[in-house]
């Protein structure tokens, strides 16, 4: 069966002055399916996800060699505006951070810059859309003028998922979305994960091994700054071949 | 062999194979004791046999509970998550073929004595063989073997043709001796329940190849 591919990395190589982050890495990321990247701290699993909407670039020290092809299209070539590459690539983060802003301009924003809508009611409706899909809608439409710091952790996390999902992007990159939440917030979130992967293309990174079996289709293995093992996700969790994947999945060492 | 980053659930792996190794040790003893039975019938020993399968039993469940407080606490991975699965699986087999053992020292209580003209010597030596095939498959468990585990499924074959011939030796003294035909009946029934250890015994070996290379052939 061959699937899909939504972004494609060739060769990429991060440095951060000296330091080389990200060594050659070659990578497909199947569309409308969970990708899951995997490892210890400082892998380069977050540097490759930053990579993918082009976030680096606020770096002043960090230099990127290779390509990203997102749809055929090489992201970094010059011709391509990273402001409307993002609005094609929703990220969430580990903390939630709304905006200071009241719950519906929280979501309103993104359409209301990159020009998405053309009319107040248009945009309501985007909003609700976007709250529905996120899955926060019934707990918020009686206080929609509320500020989105009055949430808690998990509803602050949907209603940044919401915010990333009213832009209409093609893929949501996670950075721990879940790693600050309690279980149940967590489970919810991965049901919504569950639910978005059938419109959005989604790459997440997390420490949690049970998330990663859990949430998504591939797995990416990346150990000091390589990518040691992609495979099906199942595969990955119960044989991997990679002794080094074996190895960080179980928790040994020596 | 690597070690886990937290010493604790090397203990409790560890603590699982000891375990698991010594329901087995058990189980091997009582497999003996019972064909030692067929050889020499000892109405004493077959109790003890009979009652001594209550504590396998109850192995059994210590090792459920453990591998179980082991998943939720540990929440394991690929090879470790099979060796817990494993545990599972074969100490339900150990349990099983206990109860295999107990069944042949309950069919020698029940004949008490062999006939003059009878010969114990071929459901000896099925039990003998089925007894080594057993012990070989343990050790393929308690040295992590590929190789050993292989070699038993391949002596399973014998022990069935042994078993085979036992049987039709059975049917050939009965036609013989119509007197005999009650005990012969019960020495069948011993020489199949010998022959079920011989199975679950090739069980057992195939579940030490699924833990060393993860995927059921």
């Amino acid at each position: 069966m061959t699937e899909k591919i939504k972004i494609k990395s060739k060769n990429v190589n991060v440095y951060y002055g000296q330091k080389k982050a990200l060594d050659k890495i070659n990578l497909e990321i199947p569309t409308n399916k969970v990708t899951a990247l995997i490892g210890p701290s400082g892998c380069g699993k977050s540097t490759f996800l930053r990579c993918i909407n082009r976030m680096n670039d606020t770096i002043d020290i960090c230099r990127i060699e290779g390509k990203i092809i997102v749809d055929e299209e090489d992201i970094y070539s010059t011709e391509v505006d990273p402001v409307l590459l993002r609005a094609k690539i929703g990220m969430v983060f580990q903390k939630p951070n709304p905006f200071p802003k009241s719950i519906f301009d929280n979501v309103a924003y993104g359409p209301k810059i990159h020009g998405i809508v053309n009319s107040d009611d248009e945009l309501e409706e985007l909003v609700i859309y976007s709250l529905k899909k996120a899955g926060l809608f019934g707990e918020v439409k009686d206080r929609l003028n509320d500020t989105g710091t009055s949430l808690s952790g998990g509803q602050q996390q949907r209603l940044c998922i919401a915010r990333a999902i009213a832009i209409s992007p093609q893929i949501i990159l996670m950075d721990e979305p879940c790693s600050a939440l309690d279980p149940i917030a967590t489970a919810i979130i991965e049901e919504l994960i569950d639910e978005l992967a059938k419109n959005f293309t989604i790459v997440i990174v997390t420490h949690s091994m049970q998330q990663a079996a859990r949430v998504s289709q591939q797995t990416a293995f990346f150990h000091m700054g390589s990518l040691i093992e992609v495979g099906h996700t199942d595969q990955i969790f119960s044989t991997p071949s990679q002794k080094k994947t074996q190895d960080y999945i179980t928790g040994k060492i020596g | 062999m690597k070690e886990h980053i937290v010493t604790t659930y090397d203990e409790d792996l560890n603590s699982l194979k000891s375990n698991l190794t010594q329901m087995g040790l058990d189980v091997e003893k009582q497999i003996f004791e019972a064909v030692n039975l067929i050889k020499i019938i000892n109405i004493t020993k077959a109790k003890e046999i009979i009652k001594n399968d209550e504590s396998i039993d109850a192995l059994e469940k210590k090792i459920r509970g453990f591998a179980t407080i082991t998943l939720s606490k540990r929440q394991p991975l690929a090879d470790d998550l099979r060796q817990i699965i494993i545990s599972l699986k074969i100490s339900s087999i150990l349990e099983r073929i206990g109860d295999h053992a107990s069944n042949v020292a309950g069919r020698i209580l029940s004949v008490k004595k062999a006939p003059d003209s009878y010969s114990t010597d071929s459901i000896h030596q099925l039990g003998l063989l089925v007894l080594k095939n057993f012990s070989t498959a343990l050790s393929a468990y308690d040295q992590g073997s590929k190789k050993i585990a292989q070699s038993v499924p391949t002596e399973d074959i014998t022990i069935n043709s042994v078993y085979e011939t036992c049987f039709r030796e059975h049917l050939h003294l009965m036609m013989e001796d119509r007197e005999i035909i009650g005990f012969c009946t019960q020495m069948l029934f011993v020489a199949k329940e010998l022959e079920r250890i011989g199975d679950l015994s090739k069980v057992i070996s195939k579940e030490v190849i699924y833990n060393l290379q993860g995927t059921l052939k």
